[in-house]
This record gives C-alpha cells, structure tokens and sequence, in this order.
C-alpha cells in the first residue's frame, strides 16, 4: 500500500527484547562455560591444578599435555581416520539401505508388505542380547578386527525404517503409476523419484545416522583389538579408565602403579577431550543448519 | 558401562536385522564355528597347520608333544604404549617350539574392554587358552560360577610340575571351589603392610621421630607441632575414599561390608563392636576437632591428587616392601620417609591378586599348561616375556649372561613393553631392576612366610540369600562412612549410634547370621 512516512520507528519491543537477549546471552554462556573449563584445565599446568583447581584461565599456559599426546599424533590422527570413513560409509550405505527397505514396505502393491513390516516391528520389541549378537558377529561372520564389526550392527534400525516408511507413504501412488507407463523400473522409481522428493527425511535420518556412528565406541570396544582400527571415543574412554584404574586401591596394593609408568594426567584428559571434540565443534554448526532444516521441513510435511 | 549397556540394548534389533540383511546379502549359511579364536592382525603366528580335527578337549593325545599348535593368552594391557610385540613374540616362540612344540600368542585387552570383552567371549564360547584372573579384575568367582574355567588338578598333576613347586602351598585355598582347583595363584605380596608416611622436609625441620609411629593416636604431638608452626600445611591427609595412615586393627578378616572375621575369637563380628576399631574413629573425630584434618575431607575423592600436591604433613600408602620410602616418594612426586606397621592377616582375595585359568574353550588344554609350566620354569622365558628384549626395551647392568643379571629397563616415554612378572606368574624369578630390587623381593617372600594367614582362607562368602540386605547396608555406609573416616561429625557417640541404628535397620544382623551360618558349615567341611 504505502510507506510508512516517519522514518525511525521505535519498536515497542525494545525492552522486552534486551531482556530476551540477555536471557539467551545466559544460556550460551552457561552451555559455553562447561566447555571453557575443559579448555583452561587442558592448557594448564599439572601443580597448578592440584594447588588450585581446575580453571578457565591458566596462571601460565603450559603445552605439555598436548605435547604428551601429539608426542604420538599417529594414533590419535588414526583414530580420526577410522572415524571418518566409518561414518561416511555407514551413514551413506545405511541411508539407502533403510529407505530401500522403507520404500518396499511401504508400497501397498508389495505382497510381503505386512511380515516383513511385522518382522521390522518385531526386533524393536524383542531383542536377542548381547551375547548372541556378539555369537553372530565373531563366531559365524568372523568379524572381529575387521572394519566392517563398526559399520554393519547399525546400518539398518527398526525405528529409522518406521520413520522412514511413515514418510514414504504420504508420497501419492499415483506418481509411480505414471512413471511406470513412462517405462521407468522399480529401480530407477526409486532411485529418480523417490529419492529426490524424500530429501528432508533424508537429511534427518542422516544427522541420527552421522551422530550414531560418529560417537559410537560400544562397538570398537567389543570386536576391536587392533590399534589401527580403534575409534576416537573409545581412545578418549581409554585413557579415563586407565587413570581410574590406576587410581584404584587394587593398583597400588598389588604394586601395579611403578615408578616411571606414564599416568595420563589431569591435564592430558582435557587436552584428549579438546582434540577429540575439537574439530567436530569447529564443522558442526555449519552443517547443523542443513539438517535442522531438514528436520523441520520434514515435521510440517507430516 | 551403563550407558554402553543401555545403548546397546537398544541397537540389538538392529543387530539382528542388518545381520539377516548382510546374511542374505552375502549368502553366508553361517560358517562352521572352525576358525581361529581370533583373527587378530597383529599375530605374528601364521594359521595353524594342524588338520581341524575336532578333538574334544578332555582328550589325551598318546604324545601330546607331536603336533605344533597355537596358544592364546588374554591379559589385561599392562601399558597403553605397548608396542614391540612382534618381536619379542618372535623370540620367546623360537624357545617355546623346541620345549613345548606351541606357538604363543599374548592378546592384550585395554582395561577399557577388557572384563565387557571377556565375559562376551566366554558367554560365546570363544575359544582361547590362557587367560589372567584375579579378584578385582575379570574375577575368579564369576567365571568359575558361570563355568568359563577349566579344572585344573589332573592337568597340574601331569603337565606342572615346576608350578607345583613354586606355588605357595596356602595359595591353592584360595583359588579352589567345591574341591576343584581352578586358577593358578601368582606368586605376589600377599600381605602389605601399612605405610605412615611423612613429608621428609617437615619431619627434618621439626626433628621428629617418625620411626617410633606405629599407630593413628603415636600422631598427635607431631600433627601439633605442625597445627602449630606450619599455617599452609593440612598436618593430615584423609579422604572420602581412603582412610588416615594407622588405623589397624589386628587380626580382624574383612569378609563383607561390616562384618569381620575375628581370628582370636573365631567368629564373625560387626566391625562396629570391635572396640579397637571404635578408638582409632574416636582420635579421627578428635583430630577433626583439633583442626589437623582438612574440614573437607569427607568430600574430597581424589587421594593421590591430594597427596602430590604437597600440601599435607603425613599420608597413607600401602607401604613398600622396604621402608626407606621409596615407593611413596616415585608415587607422590617429593621426597617422603615411612613408618611401616601392621602387616595384616593374609585372606582369601589377597590369595588371587593375580593369577591365570585356561578356558573351557581351550582346544589344547594339556599345552596350555605345559607352556604356562615352561614360563615358571624357564627364568628367562618369563623375564623376556615381562621386560622384553635386551637392548631394545632393557640393558643389562651387570651379570650379563647369567640366568639372574641386573637390569635397567626402560621407563616412562620410551617404555614399549611391560608385564608385571605376578601377571605371568612367577614373580620370584624377577631379574633386578628398577621394578624390583632383588633385596625387595627377598623381603616380600620374607614377609609372606611370617604372615599370618587367616584361619579361614579359602573361605568365600555367598551373599545370595541376604542381596537386599547386603545392598542396604552398602547404601548406608557409603552415605556415612567418608563421615566417619574422617572424623567429620559434630559429636561422636551419637554419630556413632545413629549409624548402628541405621544399620541395624538395614539388616546387618541378617547378615551377620547369614555369614556366620556359612563359616560354620564350611568349617564343619574343611576340618
């Protein structure tokens, strides 16, 4: 219609406002704080922090815990890798394996629709247990120490199906009929049509999917012995267990703790925390955006 | 592990259904359970060549020497910078081929995963051979309950000779369960005494003689000393999880959370009626009074980070095996001096520190304990396999080429390779180092034969009966007991009662009767 002819309009807002950014100013720092610590802690001084305590800022920046564990960067750079690779892979080939099976159960023209959906549901209810699941890993498929031990157990969940099926079935059937009279196969139905329109579920399966075999170190720490193949989480858990462990009564009685044992440090706990969670922080919240917006798109699809 | 166990509970559909996925991808019918007990990448063992003849374990072989076969041995990572394996693996197998015709094999389990991955594996039925128990760590009475190890006492009789002979003759109590043995007991300290230990500078300044303490009450007039002269100094340390240096109490066996065993009068009693026990609280409480302990103590966990700092007069350690204050000054960063007393009745769990079974899955059972026969009989077998190779993670001091030189191994940065030799079994047979001086394994060995051993070692309370009773009990006393250890209550004799009635509520008495019911049978059977 028209302008508005005053140019400086005051917002009414302006002191409601301020005390919402003053709110949230809050909250970030107390998310931040917890963080701040770690990093202070890990630069300071071993004395330092059995005279005082852990701090935000370090009496003297010390590096040596980072020294002590970049002293052997291979493993931690491995560990990283391994990481990586698992996570690309097993995000990628779970994704399409889940909505591949979604995709078949959710099709009303599919004659074993209902016992394989009722086999899906059924592993969500009951479970086998440990022990079997660790009988069909090392026993029967021989995994132990292979890589494929920390990407197959989670690359097809029943829930991550159900949630996908329940998006797939709001497609309209009627778009395969027509591509199917245009001479498309089931697969190229898929991979042309459904694929492309179902991309905000994608994106949120994927961030759960991502987020599963980035912190994962339950399975590292059941099949792996070889170094080479260890996951960074579980080096992080490694190192806490091990100064617990040398922490303990038995250590000392059984005279365990020598002279000259390298005990990981207060410090170099920090530090392995920085360099593990590190990076992630640093990539995170410019990808975070993406499947946020996933995720929403997906919720008002529904 | 809780969350690892939550998480995984909720992975195992998923388990279930990407394993049928990958089973019909691949079209695998599952194989015959044939393979190797691992595939480990780093062995250095080639498959074994022996035919897969499916010989069931119990079976003797006419010469059980005369096929060549592969031996596991699960142990707990001593060190994170292990490294080296290969080689020294490579070393001990050129002798191990010759005497035992095997091929060991050492699988070192980080302490992360260690018990999660040991109860899996014998919950599968993996196989593997040796395997290292104890009672703090995959322990003893959980896997003889779930019936992962085999018995030992026909293999021993037949393939251990030298193990026979060096085990100490009590140790085998201990590791026995209804007449079967089922470990074997490492050679270790069995009992340590009790470490009062003094910050050397302080004790210097103030002239004190520190050799005459033996008890918490000898204390006072030094800890005073210090209150006084010495404002930037807690006279002394006590935590929430370790108790002040010299609060013994003789010829008590712990047996279960508040109850004791009384060697003298032969019964079991609650720790709160023995009157010993009750005075060395009652000078804590009075020390806490007087200010010489740390008006925190009670919330304070961290032991040996407080002890590093510095800031204390007199700690606790375990002691040394000699008292010159050696082991506390390498644990706690500063030059420190001890007082060593009370060297306390040996019980069963002191018995199994360390020590190793072989596995029901084991395929060759009778070659597992020739190989663990030929560690404890060859000195430098299980020298090698617990300092590593000469030049490469030790150097000989003196006395090279005897079977007992003196050696220096590696430490700290550059250290590789590590086993504590009680891990292996044979710790008499330590070469001098820095670990072990061969004076302090004489003292230990010393120390042992003079302890006393408690009348009813080989005793193991069951507390199956009396669960939620043993659950309450330990509720309440972690609520009390850092208060109590450190002296931190406002009046003594009401904390004192209060915390027996709370017991008592909890059901120590059941307890109490249900431990001494089992005592009694079981003496009824040993004697």
């Amino acid at each position: 219609m028209s302008k508005p002819t005053n140019p400086v309009v005051r917002s009414p807002y302006i002191g409601s406002r301020t005390v919402v950014h003053l709110f949230f100013i809050l909250v970030c720092f107390i998310c931040i704080y917890p963080f701040l610590v770690v990093l202070g802690t890990s630069l300071q001084n071993e004395s330092d922090i059995l005279k005082s305590g852990y701090a935000i800022f370090p009496k003297q920046i010390d590096l040596t815990a980072y020294k002590v564990l970049l002293h052997n960067p291979g493993v931690l750079l491995n560990a990283y890798l391994v990481n990586i690779y698992t996570t690309a892979l097993g995000a990628a080939a779970g994704l399409f394996i889940t909505t591949g099976f979604a995709f078949a159960i959710s099709r009303k023209d599919y004659a074993y629709r209902k016992q394989l959906s009722l086999y899906v549901f059924f592993t969500m209810l009951f479970q086998g247990g440990m022990v079997p699941s660790y009988i069909l890993m090392v026993s029967w498929l021989d995994l132990k120490d292979n890589v494929l031990a920390l990407i197959l157990p989670f690359l097809i969940t029943g829930w991550h199906v159900l949630l996908m099926k329940g998006f797939l079935q709001s497609l309209p059937e009627a778009l395969f009929e027509s591509a199917k009279i245009d001479g498309a196969n089931e697969f190229i139905i898929f991979t042309k049509i459904v694929l492309p329109l179902t991309k905000p579920a994608l994106a949120t399966l994927g961030l759960f999917l991502v987020l599963q075999y980035w912190n994962d170190w339950w399975l590292t720490l059941l099949y792996i012995e070889n170094e080479n193949l260890m996951k960074l989480q579980y080096l992080l858990i490694r190192v806490l267990r091990n100064m617990e462990f040398l922490n303990s009564a038995e250590a000392v009685q059984y005279g365990l703790v020598k002279p000259g044992q390298q005990v990981p440090s207060l410090s170099a706990r920090m530090a392995m925390c920085i360099l593990a969670a590190g990076p992630m922080l640093v990539v995170f919240p410019f990808f975070q955006k993406y499947f946020v917006q996933g995720l929403t798109v997906g919720s008002v699809k529904g | 592990m809780r969350v690892g166990k939550l998480k995984v509970d909720s992975k195992l559909g998923v388990i279930l259904s990407a394993s049928m996925v990958a089973l019909a991808i691949s079209g695998c019918s599952g194989k015959n359970n044939e393979s190797e007990s691992s595939a480990s990448g780093t062995a250095s063992a080639s498959a074994s060549p022996s035919a897969s003849a499916a010989s069931p374990a119990a079976s003797k072989a006419a010469d059980p020497l005369e096929k060549f076969v592969d031996v596991s041995w699960y142990i707990r990572k001593p060190i994170d910078t292990i490294k080296d394996q290969d080689a020294i693996e490579a070393e001990v197998n050129k002798g191990l081929k010759e005497t035992v015709n095997a091929n060991l094999h050492i699988h070192f389990i980080d302490a992360a995963s260690w018990e999660d991955k040991m109860k899996l594996m014998s919950a599968s039925g993996d196989e593997y051979d040796l395997v290292f128990t104890s009672n703090w760590t995959n322990p003893i009475d959980l896997n003889v309950q779930k019936g992962a190890f085999l018995p030992l006492d026909d293999l021993l009789k037949q393939y251990g000779p030298d193990i026979l002979a060096k085990v100490d003759e009590r140790a085998w109590k201990a590791v026995t369960y209804n007449g079967k043995i089922m470990a074997i007991p490492s050679q270790s300290p069995f009992t340590t005494p009790g470490g009062i230990v003094f910050k050397k500078d302080l004790v210097e300044k103030y002239n004190f003689d520190y050799t005459k303490v033996h008890k918490l009450q000898e204390l006072e007039p030094y800890l005073e000393t210090i209150k006084k002269n010495e404002p930037e100094i807690t006279p002394l340390l006590v935590t929430k999880t370790v108790n002040a240096p010299g609060d013994y109490i003789l010829d008590h066996t712990n047996i279960t959370k508040g109850i004791r065993y009384d060697e003298i009068a032969g019964k079991a009693v609650m720790e709160l009626d023995i009157p010993a026990f009750l005075d060395n609280y009652r000078t804590m409480s009075d020390f806490y009074k007087k200010g010489y302990v740390a008006k925190d103590a009670a919330i304070k966990t961290d032991f040996i980070a407080e002890a590093k700092s510095g800031k204390y007069a007199v700690m606790r350690d375990s002691g040394g095996y000699t008292a010159d204050g050696s082991k506390s000054t390498a644990l706690f960063g500063y030059p420190t001096v001890e007082s060593l007393a009370n060297y306390p009745t040996i019980g069963t769990p002191n018995m199994v520190g360390a020590a190793t079974a072989i596995s029901v899955t084991s395929k060759n059972p009778e070659r597992a304990m020739q190989l663990l026969n030929q560690v404890w009989k060859d000195k430098k077998l299980s020298n090698t396999l617990a300092y590593g190779l000469e030049g490469k993670n030790y150097t000989v001091k003196s006395g090279a080429g005897t079977d007992s030189p003196s050696i220096e191994a590696k430490s700290g940065a550059e250290q590789t390779w590590a086993i504590w030799h009680n891990w292996l079994g044979p710790l008499w047979d330590q070469w001098d180092s820095g670990w072990n001086s061969t004076a302090s394994l004489e003292q230990m060995q010393k120390n042992n034969k003079e302890a006393k051993t408690s009348s009813i070692l080989g005793f193991l309370f069951n507390g199956e009966a009396v669960k939620t009773e043993i659950a309450q009990v330990s509720a309440v006393y972690s609520e009390l007991w850092p208060i109590m250890q450190t002296g931190s209550m406002p009046d003594f004799d009401k904390f004192l009662a209060d915390m027996k009635q709370r017991l008592n509520e909890a059901g120590l008495d059941k307890v109490l009767a249900e431990v001494q019911k089992q005592i009694d049978a079981w003496k009824a059977q040993n004697q």
